[in-house]
């Protein structure tokens, strides 16, 4: 017997790189989440401080094919949105800076890293799989999650940053 | 760390045999093989930057003997360090732990040495098997961090069952289900973290063992069927032909494999392995049709019964690790170990190494 449970989604614990853009689906868990980490450079980035900008949150590993897939497009993003309120944060899942940092310079990322060698803040925004991401509007409030690779940089995806970053910089004025 | 509670925690000294006498109470109706194989399991575990007091901690095989698997005893060596053995006190789940100062080369050698046998249960009539504890089979239908029974779960698993009477049916339609819907992914890291909670969420349906067999469970117990991982490691090749389902070679590092059990009254624990199915279908010789003979040969054979190539180690869920000061650990597979860093990564050969070798001694 066959029991449809919806789409299933091409992901898994890492999602699967080939195939069709997971939903990014409207969140539904606690409004706010603790973000509190350091980064390679030793210096703590606390999402509280970062209120009145829209921040996009990925979850990621140096072993995970579809996040290191999924890298580039973030990285495109934060260039095609600089100036505006707008940010791409990414936390590491559970490695050292030592390894993450060898990463970064041979795939010539410059992302904004966070360290999470105990996973703690993977556990408490539940994160089960890898690459999972998350929007956070300008008041700090969790909007949007997705677990599997996406491109970032074009198309629906973009469409709702851009919507996002539309809602902060009009409440700005 | 509480030095107490370290020590309350535990059960024996610096090194141990154990030598288990007891059958479980709820032994199925079994078919098991004639011949026991006597097999001897080593791990050897180095914490390769150590930080601060550095600890370990090893899965033992079933603190319980089965109808399938005798521990014949454990032996452990953690030179410049303390170390004992430690069961678990809600799901028995037996492990070796060790400790070290700062400055020690943190080095724990565990053998093992266990008795096992093929095993089947006779589904096609009601068994007599020993009625299992209440309490326990009650434990066995509960939530965990990562498997759910209420919810999403729920609905899925009476959708699946719909129409099917008695729990042997019920758990069949699961297990059928599993296989048909679901799939082995390459690219899961290990044998993956069985968070079904998070699979069903989000309509993820690939993974591996620890995944596909967790599902198994968590839909089963939604029904209020006893069910349970079974962790453990694959010792030897599969005398059945199958390549993927099993390890030769002695080396068996990365051989880890969880299975599954679900109770039925009459006839005990049933063993399952859905994602061993899956497996077939990815991997065996460059993978293999669903509706290829073996493949269905496998599905037909995983579900009441298990070739034992294979090292039962414990059933455990969210398990507090004896002296740790980080949290539970959704299951006990793999070696553990924390540093003053924190906890290791086992799948991190960089920081934590360790090797394990299997070999048939009778």
């Amino acid at each position: 017997m066959r029991v449809s449970i919806g789409a299933l989604a091409a992901v898994v614990m890492t999602a699967g790189a080939a195939l069709a853009e997971s939903d990014i689906k409207p969140w539904k868990g606690k409004a706010t989440l603790p973000l509190s980490r350091s980064g390679l450079d030793g210096k703590v980035v606390d999402l509280k401080a970062m209120q009145g900008r829209v921040l996009v949150v990925n979850f990621w590993a140096t072993w995970c094919e579809p996040c290191r897939d999924e890298m580039p497009s973030l990285q495109r993003l934060r260039a095609k949105l600089a100036g505006k309120p707008f940010e791409v944060i990414t936390v590491n899942f559970g490695e050292s800076a030592e390894k993450i940092a060898q990463f970064l310079d041979k795939e010539n990322v410059t992302l904004p890293v966070l360290l999470d060698t105990q996973k703690e803040t993977a556990q408490e925004w539940g994160v089960g799989g890898l690459p999972m991401t998350f929007l956070v509007d300008a008041r700090g409030r969790v909007r949007y999650s997705v677990f599997g690779e996406r491109d970032w940089s074009e198309g629906p995806s973009l469409a709702l940053v851009e919507k996002l970053v539309a809602e902060a910089s009009r409440a700005r004025r | 760390m509480d030095r107490r509670d370290f020590l309350r925690f535990t059960s024996l000294g610096s090194a141990a045999m154990v030598l288990p006498t007891t059958i479980s109470s709820a032994v199925a109706e079994v078919l098991t093989g004639d011949k026991w194989r006597i097999f001897e399991v080593t791990t050897r575990v180095e914490v390769l930057k150590p930080s601060g007091v550095t600890r370990v901690w090893v899965p033992t095989p079933l603190t319980q003997d089965t109808p399938y698997q005798k521990t014949l005893g454990n032996t452990f060596v953690a030179e410049g360090g303390t170390s004992g053995m430690s069961t678990d006190p809600k799901y028995g789940a037996g492990m070796v732990w060790a400790e070290w100062p700062e400055g020690a080369r943190p080095v724990l050698t565990h053998t093992t040495r266990f008795a096992t046998r093929d095993v089947a249960v006779d589904l096609s009539r009601p068994g007599t098997a020993k009625p299992e504890d209440k309490a326990l089979l009650e434990q066995y239908t509960h939530s965990t961090q990562f498997i759910p029974t209420d919810g999403r779960a729920r609905e899925l698993s009476s959708e699946i069952v719909k129409g099917k009477k008695g729990d042997i049916e019920k758990a069949r339609a699961i297990y059928e289900w599993i296989v048909d819907n679901t799939f082995r992914d390459s690219k899961t890291r290990g044998c993956g973290t069985g968070d079904v909670k998070f699979m069903i969420e989000n309509n993820v349906m690939g993974g591996k063992c620890a995944d596909l067999n967790a599902l198994f469970v968590a839909l089963a117990r939604a029904q209020g069927i006893p069910a349970r991982d079974v962790y453990g490691i694959r010792v030897a090749g599969s005398n059945l032909g199958y390549q993927s389902l099993g390890k030769t070679g002695g080396d068996i590092t990365g051989a880890q494999h969880c299975r599954a059990e679900f109770y039925a009254a009459g006839y005990g624990w049933i063993p399952v392995d859905p994602a061993d199915v899956r497996k077939v279908v990815l991997e065996e010789a460059g993978g293999k049709a669903i509706d290829d003979p073996m493949t269905v040969a496998a599905r037909k054979r995983l579900f009441g019964s298990w070739e034992m190539n294979w090292l039962a180690l414990n059933y455990g869920a969210d398990l507090a690790l004896p002296g740790s000061t980080r949290g539970k650990v959704p299951f006990l597979m793999y070696p553990q170990s924390e540093t003053a860093e924190g906890r290791l990564d086992p799948l991190d050969s960089k920081n934590f190494k360790y090797e394990i070798s299997s070999k048939e001694i009778g």
